[in-house]
C-alpha cells in the first residue's frame, strides 16, 4: 500500500477520533486537513492552504445563496407564517381521524418549502402542533413522532440547505436540484400522510378526530397564505425559468417575505435582529463545515483515497446496485451518529466518485443520499430531531423514537421508489432544459 | 473575557448590516437587469461582502455554540475525561485559529505587495483579508477565554449578547 493512502487512512481515524473527542466537526476535519496536507506535501503548503481554502470559501459567490436562503426561513419563522401554515393544514384536515398529525406533515412540507433546515421547521411545528395535539388527546407518540420525523421534509423540499451543500460539493447545479427535490419532496409528504391514516386505523385512541370546519372558512384560510404562496412561486418559478440564479433567487425570496411582513405588521425590529442573527449563527455553521471539508478533501486529493477507494471497488466486479446499496448503508448508519450535513461533506470527496464511474446521475444521487442521511435525524441513538421535539414536548426519548417508527418505515419506502423510478427524481430538472 | 464581547457584538453588527447589504444590492442587480441595467460588478461585490459576514459572524456563532459536534461518545465519559476532552479541544480550537489569523495576515500582506485587485471594480481584496485577520484573531482571543475556563471550571457564553 503506498505511504499517501497509509497516511490518508490514519488521517481518517484520526478525524473520527477528535469528533468523538467533541472537538466541532468543522475545526476536526481543518486540523486533520492540515496535518495530513502538511506531512504528504510540505508545512508550507499546509499553512498556506489554511488562509487561502479559507478565504476562497468565504468570498464564493456561489455560496453566498446560503445566508440568503437561510435568512428568508428565519424572517418567516419570526413573522408566524409557520403557525399560519399548521391553521389551513387543520383546517382541511383535522375532523378526520390522525387529522391533526397529517396537518402537522402538510405544515411541515408548507414549511419547508421556505425554511431549509429539517431542525427548525420540527422545532418551530413542535412547539405549535404539540400543543394543539395534546389538547384533542392524541397519543405521546403520534404526536411527538409526526413532528419530528415532518422536520425531515424541510431537507427534502426545496430550498434545502443540504441539497446547497450537495450541489457546491460535487458542482452540480443548485438550481436542477431544488427542481429535482419537489416531487420526492411531495412523495415523501404523501407516504407520512398514508403512514398516520394506517398507524390510526389500528391504534385509533392515538388520533381522535377534531373540530369540523365550513368549507368557507377552509378555503378562506388559504387565502391568508397568499404570501407563501407567493415567494415560493417567485423563487421556484424564477429558477425553473432561468430568470435568475439560486444566489439571485434567495434575495428575492427573502427581500419579498420581508416587505410583504413589514408591511402587514407582522415582524418586530426585534424579530428582524432575531432572524438576522439565527442567520448569521446558521450560515457560519455551515460555511465553516464547508471550508472544513474543502482543506480535509484537498488532504484526501494528495492521499489518492479516493481514486484508490474507486479503484479498488472496480475491481470487487460487484453488480453497480450491489455497491450502491452498501454506500446507501453506510449513509443510513453513519447518519444516526453525525449530522447529516457534516456526513455528507465528510463523504462525498471518496463516494461520489465512485457513484460516477458507475453511471449514476449526480442529481438522483444527491437526492437519494439527502434523503437517507435524513433517515437519520430522527433514528437512535443521535436522531437530533428526536432530542429537539423531545425537549419541547417533555416527552420521554423512547416514547418519541417508538412514534417515528411508521415514518421511518415511509421513508423507506420513499427510498425503495425513488431508487426503482429514478425518473421521478430527474425529470422535472430535465424538463427545465427545455 | 469581558473586554473581548463588545469586539464579538460590534462584529456582529457589522455582518447583519452585510447581510442586509448583500441582499438589497443583488435585488438592485435582478431588477435593473429585468430593465436592461444590471448593477456593475454586483456579483463581485456581494462575494466580498459574503467574506466579511461570515469572518465577522464567526466569533459570535462560536460562543453562541452553533458548531456541529458528535455528543455520543463524550455524554458516556467520566466528568474527569469530560474536562479533560474540553481542555484539550479549546486549546486545539484556539491554537488553529490564532494560526489561521497569522497566516491570513501574511496572505494579505503577499496581496497588498503584488497589488492584487478584483477583475470588474478593480477593489483591493487584501483590505478584506486583513479584516478576516482581525475577526479570527477575536475568535482565538475567545476560544483563550474558554481554554482558560475549561481549566479552572466555569463556562463562557454570549448570553448577555
Amino acid at each position: 500500500m503506498p505511504e499517501s493512502m497509509i497516511v490518508g487512512l490514519l488521517g481518517i481515524v484520526l478525524l473520527l477520533v477528535l469528533m468523538f473527542l467533541r472537538l466541532p466537526v468543522a475545526y476536526a476535519m481543518t486540523v486533520v486537513g492540515f496535518l495530513g496536507f502538511s506531512y504528504l506535501v510540505n508545512f508550507n503548503a499546509g499553512m498556506a492552504l489554511l488562509s487561502r481554502d479559507l478565504y476562497d470559501v468565504f468570498s464564493s459567490y456561489s455560496l453566498t445563496l446560503i445566508p440568503l436562503f437561510v435568512f428568508m426561513g428565519y424572517i418567516a419563522f419570526y413573522a408566524g407564517v409557520s403557525s399560519k401554515l399548521f391553521d389551513v393544514a387543520y383546517k382541511f384536515l383535522g375532523r378526520i381521524r390522525g387529522g391533526l398529525a397529517m396537518a402537522t406533515i402538510g405544515a411541515c412540507a408548507a414549511f419547508g418549502a421556505i425554511c431549509g433546515s429539517a431542525t427548525a421547521t420540527a422545532a418551530t411545528m413542535g412547539t405549535i402542533a404539540i400543543p394543539e395535539m395534546k389538547r384533542y388527546k392524541y397519543g405521546d407518540k403520534l404526536a411527538t413522532g409526526c413532528v419530528a420525523s415532518g422536520g425531515s421534509l424541510g431537507s427534502l423540499i426545496p430550498p434545502s440547505v443540504v441539497l446547497i451543500v450537495y450541489g457546491i460539493a460535487t458542482q452540480q447545479s443548485i438550481g436542477e436540484l431544488f427542481i429535482a427535490g419537489i416531487i420526492p419532496g411531495l412523495l415523501v409528504t404523501a407516504l407520512m400522510l398514508v403512514a398516520i391514516a394506517i398507524y390510526c386505523r389500528i391504534h385509533p385512541s392515538e388520533g381522535p378526530p377534531g373540530k369540523k370546519f365550513t368549507i368557507k372558512e377552509m378555503f378562506s384560510s388559504v387565502l391568508e397564505l397568499w404570501e407563501t404562496i407567493l415567494v415560493f412561486i417567485c423563487v421556484m418559478g424564477g429558477m425553473f425559468f432561468g430568470l435568475f440564479t439560486p444566489t439571485k433567487a434567495g434575495a428575492v425570496g427573502s427581500a419579498a417575505i420581508l416587505i410583504i411582513v413589514a408591511l402587514q405588521r407582522k415582524i418586530s425590529w426585534k424579530g428582524l435582529w432575531s432572524a438576522i442573527t439565527e442567520t448569521l449563527n446558521t450560515s457560519c455553521m455551515v460555511l465553516m463545515l464547508i471550508a472544513g471539508a474543502t482543506i480535509f478533501g484537498h488532504f484526501l486529493a494528495v492521499s489518492r483515497i479516493p481514486m484508490e477507494l474507486s479503484g479498488i471497488v472496480a475491481g470487487m466486479d460487484l453488480p453497480n446496485w450491489g455497491v450502491m446499496a452498501m454506500i446507501c448503508l453506510i449513509y443510513l448508519v453513519a447518519g444516526c451518529f453525525i449530522d447529516a450535513l457534516a456526513l455528507i461533506m465528510l463523504t462525498i470527496p471518496i463516494f461520489y466518485p465512485i457513484v460516477m464511474d458507475m453511471g449514476y446521475d449526480p442529481i438522483w444521487f444527491g437526492i437519494i443520499i439527502v434523503l437517507i442521511s435524513q433517515m437519520g435525524i430522527i433514528t437512535p441513538p443521535v436522531g437530533v430531531n428526536v432530542f429537539v421535539v423531545s425537549g419541547i414536548a417533555k416527552v420521554e426519548l423512547p416514547v418519541v423514537f417508538r412514534g417515528v417508527l411508521p415514518f421511518l418505515y415511509a421513508l423507506i419506502v420513499a427510498t425503495g421508489i425513488l431508487i426503482a423510478f429514478p425518473a421521478l427524481v430527474t425529470w422535472l430538472p430535465y424538463l427545465s432544459h427545455g | 473575557m469581558k473586554f473581548v464581547l463588545p469586539f464579538t457584538k460590534l462584529l456582529k453588527i457589522i455582518s447583519g448590516i452585510s447581510l442586509m447589504g448583500m441582499m438589497i444590492l443583488t435585488c438592485l442587480d435582478v431588477v435593473g437587469g429585468f430593465f436592461g441595467y444590471p448593477v456593475l460588478g454586483a456579483e463581485e461585490l456581494v462575494a466580498l461582502w459574503a467574506s466579511l459576514l461570515l469572518a465577522f459572524a464567526l466569533p459570535n456563532a462560536h460562543l453562541a455554540g452553533v458548531n456541529v459536534a458528535v455528543d455520543l461518545l463524550y455524554n458516556k465519559f467520566p466528568n474527569g475525561i469530560k474536562k479533560i476532552c474540553d481542555v484539550f479541544n479549546t486549546l486545539v480550537s484556539c491554537l488553529l485559529f490564532l494560526t489561521i489569523a497569522w497566516r491570513c495576515y501574511l496572505y494579505a500582506a503577499a496581496l497588498q505587495a503584488s497589488g492584487e485587485v478584483s477583475m470588474i471594480l478593480l477593489l483591493p481584496a487584501y483590505i478584506l483579508v486583513y479584516a478576516m485577520a482581525f475577526a479570527m484573531l477575536v475568535l482565538a482571543v475567545c476560544m483563550f477565554f474558554e481554554f482558560v475556563a475549561s481549566v479552572v471550571g466555569g463556562k463562557v457564553t454570549c448570553q448577555n449578547q
